[in-house]
């Protein structure tokens, strides 16, 4: 078990001090039942294809992942260097659940995977990636998806 | 993390998240999360194992069940 009383210092301080920001609504939306949703993945492990562009320091803007890329067409230029990358590099689904994903597609557990995935990066104040986001929901609901699962890292 | 759910939420995206830092989930409130005990870097678990990868995402996904939010519930694994 890892809580951020097992985390070594000073990475829990930092953590346990982050500023996080304050929403005084919940917004909420009901999906379609599960077996019926078409279904995106968005990261913040700042993964992109290989020939995009890097996420840099202070990036906030997001890259999108074609739904038929490989392991092989990814990388990650996350900044920060405070979480392990050993278990994305032997195994994507690790942070970026593409392979799993399908799995439940064709277990018809879910309706469908989505035509495109999304990756920010998460070391960026969430704040500054308000906007970014923003315009990533249209572009997602614009591709007829219904419902995202967000994967940190 | 969170707050991508929000900002998603509010442009009329369903969203359910893996939650690595159960103490900022609280805080932010996200619609729904799944707190996993895993590592920095592993939120879906270990690399390679696939059935308990699907379980994880299976799990944040049936999220998508819940009536109201904020929904947090813990992984408790096996």
């Amino acid at each position: 078990m890892v809580r951020l009383a097992d985390i070594p210092e000073p990475k829990r301080s930092r953590l346990r001090d982050l500023e996080c920001p304050h929403f005084d609504s919940m917004p909420w939306v009901d999906p379609p039942d599960l077996d019926k949703a078409t279904i995106a993945i968005v990261s913040t492990a700042g993964l992109h294809l290989s020939l995009d562009r890097p996420f840099q320091f202070g990036s906030a803007d997001y890259r999108v992942i074609p739904s038929d890329c490989g392991s092989g067409d990814l990388v990650m230029t996350h900044v920060s260097p405070t979480f392990d990358r050993a278990g994305y590099g032997s195994d994507w689904n690790v942070c970026f659940p593409l392979d799993r994903l399908r799995k439940l597609e064709a277990d018809r557990v879910i309706g469908a995977t989505a035509k495109s995935h999304y990756s920010f990066m998460k070391a960026t104040d969430p704040r500054a990636m308000e906007p970014h986001a923003r315009q990533a929901a249209h572009a997602i609901r614009a591709e007829g998806v219904d419902a995202v699962i967000l994967v940190p890292v | 993390m969170g707050a991508l759910g929000h900002y998603l939420e509010e442009e009329g995206l369903a969203t359910t998240q893996i939650s690595l830092i159960r103490e900022h989930t609280v805080r932010i409130r996200p619609p729904r999360a799944l707190w996993v005990p895993f590592p920095l870097g592993r939120p879906m678990g270990e690399p390679g194992d696939t059935a308990g990868q699907i379980r994880v995402l299976t799990a944040a996904l049936r999220l998508f069940e819940a009536d109201q939010g904020p929904v947090l519930v813990d992984w408790v694994g096996e």
